[in-house]
């Protein structure tokens, strides 16, 4: 089905024409600003194809600023392409190219929902983009839908601060605030289009889920036998496409483990016992570190349920260390930290 | 032109559950896959999937060129053969004409100069049958790669929905005949006259009229550019612009019912061959570390010449049968119909 309805691939991202416009003509005022004063090399948002589908779209000239595109269709998170270095040298051109990891490194814009933006968090906790080459065009948002109008599974009980894009780093309850730091250079959003959103969609569909992890509860509370039945039966259909992992903001990685030659860890040919092993070493990778931007599981063209396997581990992440993440660039997550105090139980 | 009930398929179906292999759509979590059915379990959901939406997922591909094939073992007595030839005859229900078409394209590779044993085995014991499209949508183009709505090629026998109950039959072939008679035989079992009706004047009318709207809404047209135009588009930037939102996972390959690269894989002393794709950026790594494809926008243009231009220069005719597989489920939405007609529209 082509994503096409009244207005141009969607409605508006409260769910209301009006609003919608109003932040996408703001959207393409500041972008077109941005490109015009040189400010930054290119603009990563979201276009109309000629087919009616909504696209990633890297504008570069501010003629161009007005095809970008704000709606409840802007699904994708365009964040994942911050990290791909062959891509921003092309974006910048020879120039910039030549200018790479320098002071005057290119500067890119980049247009973020507020789930989106927790996966810059971890990148910016992680040191893999630099945040003053960067300027950050915050979209709030009402809710986004799939090819179906359906919203996404993400977007259920999405909390206000999120969708409208008020998490600052150090006012998180869960992790605590850094000390010492002035409020401006830990602001994490440049630019904020159009006005707050209202929840009226996510708050119609948050009955849907009472509990924060209801659905790993449902898995959970399978027998054994269920359980392994039903994962084989999604595994059995992995076609190890990798969209995943590629779609992934967090996967980064200059040479992933499963494409590795010498050795080869885990068989790159489908089968059950290596399918797990893919699924489950991902999820491991993403401990502590998966958002839960849903990217992987939309981008599955088999229907694999992956967000259940990532909230299982964002869950244990959550009871035993406390910790959530992105929600601030200066908290380290557990599997990547070290606490001299650590009892270390295990070790013995 | 006969006409048959869905009682007398569905009769002949169940009789022959254990003698035959059964290859039909079936419907997984919402979405419709191409299934082999080795047990009656599932019997009663085939005859439906006529009716369901458009396209499986998958294409039929994998049941004659596996995405797991395992080859042979190495042992102390030495090697022993593994790759199975199917045991019982298969009948594959259901391929649309872009499906059937396909295997005509996998044909010229696997059944050339040099056949492929197990893939002409798995051709030998399948009959095919095929089912008209009634409603093509908007990611169809079928008929401008030279296919059509209702077209038969590949098909032993096509079928045409004409009501809930009812579809109007044609064999094609000698094993399209064969069906034919024992559709004939089980429709004669089931209560009615031996021997299937032949259509009448008003079926006939029906047929004809379906076919002219289906045709008529494959409207995507399709500029395929001369081998000498691509190959003068080789050095071009357009390829970097037409993949900058690649995220080089292998939807459309895997998905592609004519992609047919393949990556030969030890795990143990299993040796076995799997699917590849050219997105990959471990497609053309040599054991040395080097690479061919580095950037993908190189693996993304591979993927259009070999499609369109080099396939058509060793065997005739384009690898794309207009399916659309490769855009609907693209994560980013990447149009090949749209990247092809930009190569004659591309200068630089």
């Amino acid at each position: 089905m082509v994503a096409s309805g009244g207005s141009p691939g969607g409605r508006g991202p409260g769910g209301s024409p009006g609003a919608g416009t109003r932040a996408q003509e703001a959207l393409r005022t500041s972008a077109a600003g941005l490109l015009a004063e040189g400010k930054v090399e290119a603009v990563i948002g979201y276009g109309l194809s000629p087919a009616g589908d909504v696209v990633p779209r890297f504008v570069r000239r501010s003629q161009d600023a007005a095809g970008l595109l704000w709606n409840d269709r802007c699904t994708y998170n365009l964040v994942g392409y911050l990290t791909d270095r062959d891509l921003l040298a092309g974006l910048a051109g020879p120039e910039g190219a030549a200018g790479a990891d320098t002071a005057q490194s290119p500067r890119f814009a980049v247009t973020v929902k507020g789930c989106d933006l927790k996966s810059l968090v971890v990148l910016l906790a992680e040191s893999q983009v630099r945040r003053e080459a960067l300027t950050v065009i915050g979209l709030p948002c009402g809710g986004v839908v799939d090819q179906e109008g359906r919203l996404l599974g993400k977007c259920v009980a999405c909390p206000e601060e999120v969708r409208n894009l008020r998490t600052e780093p150090g006012e998180s309850p869960a992790n605590g605030p850094p000390a010492g730091e002035p409020a401006a250079a830990r602001r994490l959003v440049d630019l904020v289009m159009g006005d707050p959103v209202p929840g009226d969609r996510i708050a119609a569909s948050a009955p849907l889920q009472a509990e924060p992890f209801q659905d790993v509860a449902e898995i959970e509370g399978m027998p054994r036998a269920g359980r392994r039945a039903f994962w084989d039966a999604h595994f059995s259909r992995c076609l190890r496409c990798y969209a995943c992992r590629n779609v992934c903001p967090l996967c980064y990685c200059k040479e992933c483990v499963f494409d590795q030659h010498n050795p080869r860890w885990v068989s790159p040919a489908p089968g059950i016992p290596s399918n797990r092993a893919f699924h489950l070493i991902r999820a491991y990778h993403l401990a502590g570190r998966c958002v839960d931007c849903g990217e992987c599981e939309r981008a599955c063209p088999v229907g694999i349920p992956l967000r259940l396997i990532n909230r299982k581990v964002a869950q244990v992440v959550k009871e035993s260390f406390g910790f959530e993440a992105g929600t601030s660039p200066e908290a380290r997550a557990p599997i990547v930290d070290f606490a001299s105090g650590d009892p270390e139980e295990f070790i013995e | 032109m006969k006409v048959l009930t869905r009682k007398a398929l569905e009769a002949l179906l169940a009789a022959r559950v254990e003698e035959w292999e059964l290859i039909a759509p079936v419907e997984i979590d919402g979405k419709s896959y191409f299934h082999a059915l080795n047990s009656g379990s599932r019997l009663g959901e085939v005859t439906d999937a006529s009716a369901a939406p458009l396209l499986t997922v998958n294409p039929v591909k994998e049941f004659f060129f596996p995405r797991r094939q395992e080859l042979y073992v190495q042992g102390p007595e030495g090697i022993t053969s593994l790759d199975s030839e199917p045991q019982r005859p298969r009948l594959l229900l259901f391929a649309r004409p872009c499906d059937a078409r396909g295997l005509g394209v996998l044909d010229r590779v696997f059944l050339g100069e040099v056949p492929d044993a197990s893939y002409a085995a798995r051709r030998e014991a399948t009959t095919i049958v095929g089912l008209h499209c009634l409603e093509p949508d908007s990611r169809c183009f079928c008929s401008a790669v030279g296919g059509g709505p209702f077209g038969t090629e590949g098909m032993d026998m096509a079928l045409t929905p004409l009501d809930e109950s009812r579809f109007a039959a044609e064999a094609l072939t000698e094993k399209g005949e064969a069906l034919l008679a024992a559709l004939g035989a089980a429709a004669g079992k089931a209560g009615g006259a031996p021997g299937l009706p032949d259509a009448g004047e008003a079926e006939r009318r029906l047929v004809e009229s379906l076919r002219a709207k289906a045709e008529a809404a494959v409207s995507r047209d399709l500029e395929i550019p001369s081998p000498e135009a691509l190959a003068a588009r080789f050095e071009s930037d357009y390829w970097i612009e037409a993949s900058r939102s690649c995220l080089a996972c292998g939807v459309c390959s895997y998905l592609c019912p004519t992609c047919h690269c393949f990556d030969i894989v030890d795990e143990g002393y299993l040796r076995l061959r799997c699917w590849d794709t050219c997105s990959a950026d471990t497609f053309t790594r040599t054991a040395a570390g080097e690479n061919h494809h580095k950037h993908k926008h190189t693996r993304y243009r591979q993927r259009v010449f070999h499609k369109f231009g080099w396939f058509k220069e060793n065997y005739g005719t384009v690898s794309c049968v207009g399916c659309g597989r490769c855009t609907r489920h693209c994560p980013v939405k990447i149009d090949i119909a749209e990247v092809v007609n930009g190569v004659g529209a591309s200068h630089g």
